[in-house]
């Protein structure tokens, strides 16, 4: 019973084989390996490169961020730096907190906006209280 | 001619000593036999010459820790069943969506009912677990007789009767219904 059904599905399967070229095949077949080994150089080339670049985005943040803390942005003093009416400032108090990077914007700004009196009797003042300041 | 007549054993000693021109012998001596089961197993010309590729990627990675302690035949096959194996698990549903399709051989055989019958058998085949599977396509494609495929399978004579008769068994039910 086994046995004819057996020789059933070897009948069905006795084909007439076509036959391959051995020659053009081996060089397929070392095209293949080529490309194969050239995709796999390609994958590590590329993970060493993720690596390297995110090696280099954490060391370059912790750097940037450790040199970064102490830096004064325009835009921290920017709502004092627009305020024209710059007599009606606490001077002495913009001058402890912001120092002289205060007062040379604020003179470009006035310098800038041709208020060349104003300038001249801000620089004075300035040269007052630092005056007042050194002794 | 001595030159001409070297065993795969003598082959493969020199390809382990870095000559690339016996692994090409190697495979021109092979390529017709793996081709042959491959276009049985597939009924398609170009996925037998994939798979055939395949396999001897992978001998050119392992020939290279080949321990000689068996044919390199005995070798090929085991190799030729497991990528065969793998081939008929994966395309499992291409079986199932493709039924109205007539297989392509690859031979000049144009009877339709035979091309039914024979992916009917592979598709049937490759439900079989995995054991059975192996000694069926030996059994079926190759024609290897049962003393060969138990050295292949690293299993008993007896044991690959058994699968054998238990795997003609489910054949019958899943062929015949």
């Amino acid at each position: 019973m086994d046995n004819s059904f057996e020789q059933e599905l070897t009948q069905l399967n006795q084909l007439d084989i076509p036959s391959i070229d051995g020659v053009l095949f081996t060089h397929k077949l070392h095209s293949s390996m080529k490309k194969q080994i050239a995709t796999q150089r390609q994958m590590v080339t590329t993970l060493a490169a993720s690596i390297f670049i995110l090696f280099l985005g954490i060391a370059t943040f912790y750097q940037l961020d450790s040199t970064m803390g102490h830096n004064t942005y325009y835009a921290e003093i920017e709502s004092t730096y627009f305020d024209m009416d710059f007599w009606a400032n606490d001077l002495d108090e913009l001058l402890q907190e912001n120092g002289d990077f205060y007062y040379e914007h604020l003179t470009i700004l006035l310098l800038d906006e041709n208020i060349v009196w104003d300038s001249i009797n801000f620089l004075d003042e300035m040269n007052y209280l630092t005056t007042i300041k050194d002794i | 001619m001595a030159e001409c007549m070297k065993t795969d054993h003598e082959l493969i000693r020199e390809f382990q000593k870095g000559n690339d021109a016996s692994f090409d012998e190697l495979v021109q001596r092979h390529v017709q036999l793996v081709f042959g089961f491959f276009v049985k197993i597939t009924r398609d010309r170009m996925a037998a010459e994939d798979l055939a590729q395949d396999l001897f990627i992978k001998l050119y990675k392992y020939l290279k820790n080949f321990r000689f302690e068996a044919a390199f035949t005995t070798y090929l096959y085991r190799v030729q069943t497991n990528t065969a194996n793998s081939w008929l698990s994966r395309n499992k549903w291409k079986h199932l969506l493709h039924l109205d399709q007539v297989a392509e051989s690859g031979a000049p055989d144009t009877s339709v009912e035979k091309d039914w019958r024979r992916k009917e058998l592979w598709n049937a085949v490759g439900k079989l677990p995995k054991k059975q599977r192996s000694v069926v396509m030996m059994r079926i494609a190759q024609e290897l007789p049962y003393k060969d495929i138990s050295e292949i399978l690293g299993i008993s004579e007896g044991s690959a009767k058994v699968n054998f008769h238990h795997a003609m068994n489910t054949l019958k039910e899943l062929i015949n219904g």
